[in-house]
Formats: structure tokens, sequence, C-alpha cells
């Protein structure tokens, strides 16, 4: 291994690694937002939009990320609808992770126990106090670790922008490759950045979620 | 939570210690091929008129054609290992495969891997809508305009090199957009995302004969001839001269020319000394 | 705008290539399942040394590009003798990767079992295995039927990337027919129309299943 070779591109990949966190905090937000709204769709709206939610969520099952970049930006401008690069890749990570995100805070919220739910009406809370002080700060809890799983498949997705184009971490790691011939030494790096994020990233999702679950009780599995 | 970061650190270590396992070791590779009968040939054929496959799934094209019958001179058989361009140069790097044809000739990749004697010259040529602003395929008329090239090409490497001539003049750079496929940069001057397209002119003529739909046309040629060449491992010398040597007694006896003829419509001189760039 | 011509000539290449997808599909999900349901065993049941190893599997498997995964099992492992054996270094690669998310599925499955009817096992005298085998993986597995499924169909939908180390998949041949034929949208519509289908069979299969396996819980 001989790892000089990489080490003029560095300034250029840490361009590409900004890039792609960038991207990948706007599509969370985004893909969250819209989780969100399709779970209130799917728990309040009537048959036909539930319907709709259902049958959206099938699809993006089976429908690989790529298949759906590549409807929204090369298939969509022959319907007259064209987003730029950036909007188009984003726009995808939200439809693709949305369903995923929203099945998550769906078994959250279904794990609280009516129990509690119940004892809250008992004892005259009105039912938006209920929400937001007994449903969702234990949901949040409970739905971190699937959601963190979600969300790290969302970070590495960012990579797919590459093939329209945007200069985030793997279109410039692809770069650095074609102008070295160096596939290891440059894969090896740019993956130790990401597991490296990413654990960050996990820790500080456990730190959370110990911290929304202090009340509720613990339960240990020997 | 440090203590947490520098054990994944480490651990990240032991996986590249894992891939630098992966050195290919072969002192006499021509004498194992020869033992086995067939040369392995790592390929991506998308690349029409280069290489392609037909619609029972062969892999034919120029460099296929050329690289058979090299391989017939040689007394071997040719198998062909047939997968995603990303995975050709690990590939080849790790010695997955003996031979990768059609790889444009740099400086910087001689480093790594040897070059058998170049089978083609690449010149690049601008593609353009028929109603367009675009003037021609000289560089001032592309200055502030947007160009789609496919990503980690030559022809993209070469627009980059005249993007930072113009920044030099103070002149606005070309808008670069790498894409993956042909297909694709085609696809984006369809739609108007972009004012043309920059690719080896070849190509660019088989896009203009399969896209009869679309109005497309030529501007004119951009930049130098490039050489394009045949890849080997550099721990393969034996087997990257006997190729060459092959290669020249195909020029020779008038092969090239005619599959030249055949596949570009045009024929090219080819370099056979000093054709890596310095 | 759809060229039938094209799509009839391409239709017996895609399906060919739809067998390569299904059969990389199924031998992934297999080893996800195994190498998961070990490493879940051993991060809850395995001591500290076994809970810091599951962990760093699933962080590593998780953290990483794929992409990698796969280059590091194909050209990395070649003392065990992987190297040409591109399906089978392909399914490894992807069944390890999968494997840190269905650890993750069955933990969270296996600390759902109630405490209960551990406490009552173990009261009435079953034996540690016994617990596992018969009272705790059954129930884990049903209850996680659902995630185990969506996370089979994301194992589907990344066996694309074994293009690069040629196994000519669905989407490669795909990929193909495109740079030959010039075709914007037939071919490329006909594969997305394959991975749903090929979903829809995997996920009503699983609800079958779940339908069948629902008498076991509770």
């Amino acid at each position: 291994m001989d790892w000089s070779d990489i080490i003029p591109y560095l300034p250029d990949l840490a361009r590409g690694f900004l890039k792609s966190i960038e991207i990948a905090l706007l599509s969370a937000a985004t893909a969250l937002v819209t989780a969100l709204l399709l779970t209130l769709a799917s728990a309040t709206g009537n048959a036909i939009v539930r319907a709709i939610v259902a049958a959206y969520t099938e699809i993006i099952l089976g429908l690989p990320i790529l298949v759906l970049l590549y409807v929204i930006y090369f298939v969509l401008p022959k319907f007259g609808v064209r987003f730029d690069e950036t909007t188009a890749g984003v726009l995808t990570l939200t439809l693709y992770y949305s369903p995923y995100l929203a099945e998550a805070i769906r078994g959250a919220v279904a794990a609280v126990p009516v129990g509690q739910v119940e004892a809250a009406r008992m004892i005259g809370l009105g039912e938006l106090s209920i929400l937001a002080r007994i449903v969702v700060p234990q949901a949040l809890a409970l739905m971190i670790p699937s959601a963190t799983g979600i969300l790290i498949g969302l970070v590495k997705d960012t990579a797919i922008l590459s093939v329209i184009s945007v200069e985030e971490f793997a279109y410039v790691t692809k770069q650095v490759v074609s102008h070295t011939y160096a596939p290891f030494e440059t894969w090896t790096l740019v993956a130790a950045v990401y597991w490296v994020t990413l654990a960050l990233f996990e820790t500080l999702m456990r730190g959370l979620e110990r911290r929304l679950s202090r009340f509720r009780p613990k339960v240990e599995f020997h | 939570m440090f203590k947490r970061i520098a054990k994944y650190a480490l651990a990240s270590l032991s996986v590249a210690l894992v891939i630098g396992i992966c050195q290919p070791a072969k002192a006499d590779a021509l004498a194992d091929i020869k033992a086995k009968g067939k040369i392995v040939v790592g390929i991506d054929p998308t690349f029409s008129p280069f290489e392609f496959t037909d619609s029972a799934g062969k892999v034919i094209g120029y460099d296929p054609e050329l690289m058979e019958l090299a391989a017939k001179g040689l007394g071997l058989k040719v198998e062909y290992q047939v997968m995603a361009f990303s995975g050709i140069i690990p590939g080849l790097i790790a010695g997955a495969f003996d031979v990768t044809p059609t790889i444009n000739v740099t400086a910087e990749r001689a480093k790594k891997i040897d070059y058998v004697i170049p089978t083609a010259l690449s010149v690049n040529a601008v593609l353009t809508l028929k109603e367009t602003s675009v003037k021609s395929s000289g560089i001032a008329d592309l200055s502030g305009k947007k160009c789609a090239v496919k990503q980690t090409t030559q022809p993209e490497q070469m627009m980059k090199a005249l993007n930072d001539k113009l920044k030099a003049a103070g002149k606005p750079v070309v808008d670069l957009l790498g894409f993956e496929t042909i297909e694709q940069t085609i696809a984006a001057l369809a739609d108007k995302r972009v004012d043309c397209v920059v690719d080896d002119k070849s190509v660019l003529f088989e896009a203009i004969d399969k896209r009869k739909d679309l109005p497309l046309a030529l501007a004119g040629e951009i930049g130098d001839a490039q050489p394009i060449a045949w890849a080997a491992n550099k721990s393969t010398p034996a087997l990257t001269a006997a190729l060459s040597a092959e290669l020249k007694k195909l020029k020779v006896d008038g092969t090239v020319t005619a599959l030249q003829k055949k596949y570009f419509g045009y024929t090219m001189a080819l370099p056979e000394t000093d054709f890596i760039p310095k | 705008m759809v060229d039938l011509a094209i799509l009839s000539q391409a239709l017996p290449a895609i399906g060919t290539a739809a067998v390569v997808t299904v059969a990389l599909t199924l031998a992934a999900s297999l080893i996800s399942l195994v190498v998961g349901a070990l490493s879940a065993a051993v991060q809850l049941g395995g001591g500290p040394i076994g809970y810091a190893l599951s962990r760093t599997y699933v962080s590593l498997m998780r953290g990483t590009p794929l992409f990698v995964q796969l280059l590091v099992v194909y050209y990395g492992l070649p003392p065990i003798g992987i190297r040409g054996q591109a399906f089978l270094a392909a399914a490894l690669a992807i069944g390890l990767n999968s494997g840190a998310y269905t650890t993750e599925i069955l933990r969270a499955a296996i600390l759902a079992v109630p405490r209960g009817q551990l406490e009552a096992a173990t009261t009435i005298g079953l034996t540690w295995g016994k617990i596992w085998r018969r009272i705790v993986l059954p129930q884990a597995f049903v209850t996680s039927l659902p995630m185990l499924t969506a996370e089979f169909t994301i194992v589907l939908k990344s066996t694309p990337l074994a293009s690069v180390i040629a196994v000519t998949e669905m989407t490669y041949t795909g990929v193909l027919i495109q740079s030959r034929t010039y075709s914007a949208s037939e071919v490329f519509l006909t594969i997305a129309v394959g991975y749903i289908l090929i979903a829809q069979v995997l996920m009503r299969l699983s609800r079958s299943l779940e339908r069948r396996t629902r008498r076991l819980r509770f």
C-alpha cells in the first residue's frame, strides 16, 4: 500500500465529505417531517388517504433508490417537471426514506402501553397533554434504535447523488481513484471516515436514547 | 466517547491491512496464462463502438475483436469478466484479470499500471442540439456554457484543464456535469440541462446514429488526440510485451486498419513508442 | 415513447438476470439470518467480550460502504479460496452487511420477550439451552418477521452492487442493453417493475408465514 499518492487529493476529499454531510442533514430533516406527515395521514386520514399511503409504502419497499433517482431526474423532465441536481437528490432521499421512518414512528407509538393512556384519561388529562407528556416522549425514545439504522442508510445513500454529478464524497472519491489508480488506499480511507462519522452518530443517538428513556422502567435480559 | 473512536480507528487500520493482503504475485504470468490456455479480460462493455454486447449478450466491438486476434496469435482463448466500471480499476490493481481494454493513457496512471501499445487515438468532439447557442467547439465559445461529460474519463479531465486556462484568462469556466454513461449525458442534453456533451468523436457519432429521434449535431472537435491502450498489471511485464508484439503484427498485416474502418469508419496512425505523456 | 421491439428482444436477458438477482437475494438473506442470530445471541448472552465483538461487527458493517465490503471480501480473502467465486463472494459480503441490521432487529425482539415467561421457565427447571431454543428464539423470530422482511427487501435492492465484482444481475444487464440500444426508458422501467414484483412476492410469502406462526405467540 502506498498512501503518498492520495495526499494531494485530501482537500478535494474533505470538500466532498462536507458536501455529503450537508446533503444528509438536509435530507434527514425533510424525510423526518415527511415521515411524520405520512404517519398522521395513515392514522387520521380517510380510507382513500390510508390506501394511498399504503400503496406508496409498498412501492418504495420494492424500488431500488437509484431507480427513483433516475425517474425524478431523467423521466420527470419529459412531463415538464425539472429539478436541479441537488434538489433532485434531496427529493429522492426524502421520498425514499420517509416511508421507512414513518414505519419506525408507527412502531414506536404502538409500543407505548395503552394502559398508560387510559390511566391518564382517567385522571383527567386532556388529549393534547397525553400526547405531549406521555406518548411523544416515550415514542421518541422507542423509535431511536430503528431510526438510527435508517438514518445511517440515508447518510450512506447520499453517494447515489454522484451519478447525477453532485460533487459529494463518493463522486470525489471516484475522481481521485481515476487519477491515482490507488483504489484500495483511497476507499480504505473513505470507509474509515464514514465509519468514524457514523460511529459518532450512533454514540450520540444512544446517549439521546438513554436520556429520553430515563423515566421508563428498565428491562434487563440475562 | 473518544476512547471508542480511537478503538474504531484502530479497527479500521486492520481493515486496511486486510485489503493490503491482496498482492498479485505472479513471477511468470505469461507462462501461467499459456499453461491455462486462456487470457482473462476484465471489461465493462458499455462503450460502443469500442466494446459493447450483441443481443445474445456476447461481448463484441473493436477492442474485443482485436484482443481475440492477438490472443489467437499467442495460442490463447479470451475469457471475459464482465463487470461495472467501478470494479475495473480495483480488479486490475488486485490482479483479478490479466488485461483490460480501452484505458486512456496518462502519466499518473502509468505509475500504477502497464500499457500495451495504443489501439486507438481518441479525438474528443462537442455534441449539441441543432438549435443551440454554442457557436463552435472552440473553448472560447464554450466559456460560460454547461457541458455534460462521462465522469472520471479523459474528456472530463481535458475539459478541467481547459477550464484552468479559462480561469487564468479571467473568463467564465465551462460548467461541467459528470454522468456515468453516455446515454445519460445525451439525456441531459435532450432535457436542455446542458448546452453540450464532450466525449470521444466515434462514440458521439454512434449516439447521433442511435438517437435519430433527437436533433443532435456535432459542433466540431476539441483538444488534442489522446492514445487509448490496453492496460495490464505491473507484475506481468512479459504479458504486456507479448501483447504489444502481437498488436504490431496485426498492424503490419493491415488487420488493425481494417477493423478501424469497420468500427469507426475512419483510420488513425498509432504511436508505438513514447506514447505515455510526460 | 415505448419501443416494444427493444423490449421483446431484451426480456429474455432480463429474465435470466432476474434469476441471478433472486438467487443472490436468497443466499445473502440466509447468511444474514444465520449471522444475525448468532451475533444477537452473543451480544446478549456472551459476556462483555461477546458484547464488544457483536457491537464492533454491527458498527463496522453499518458504518462502511457496501462497495468497500464487497472489494474486501472478494480481493482481501484469497486465503479462504474465495477468489474467482464472484457469486459466493457477493452473497457473503451482502449477507454479512445485512447481518448487522438483522442483529439489531433480533436483539430488540429478544428483549421484548416477556420476563415473566423466562422466570416461569426457570422455575419449572428448563435448562438454559432449552429456554433459548424453545422460548426466546421462536418468539423473537415471529415478532421480528415484518422487520426482517423489510430488511430482506433491502438485501434485494443492494444486489446491483455485485456487478462490480462481475456478477451480472438484473440492473447491470439493463445497463448493458441500454448502452447497445440507447433506449431511454423501456428497459429501465421493465427492471423497476421487476424489482417491485420480486419484493411483492417476498412480502406476501412473509405475511402468510406471519399468519401461520402467529399461533405460536404467547
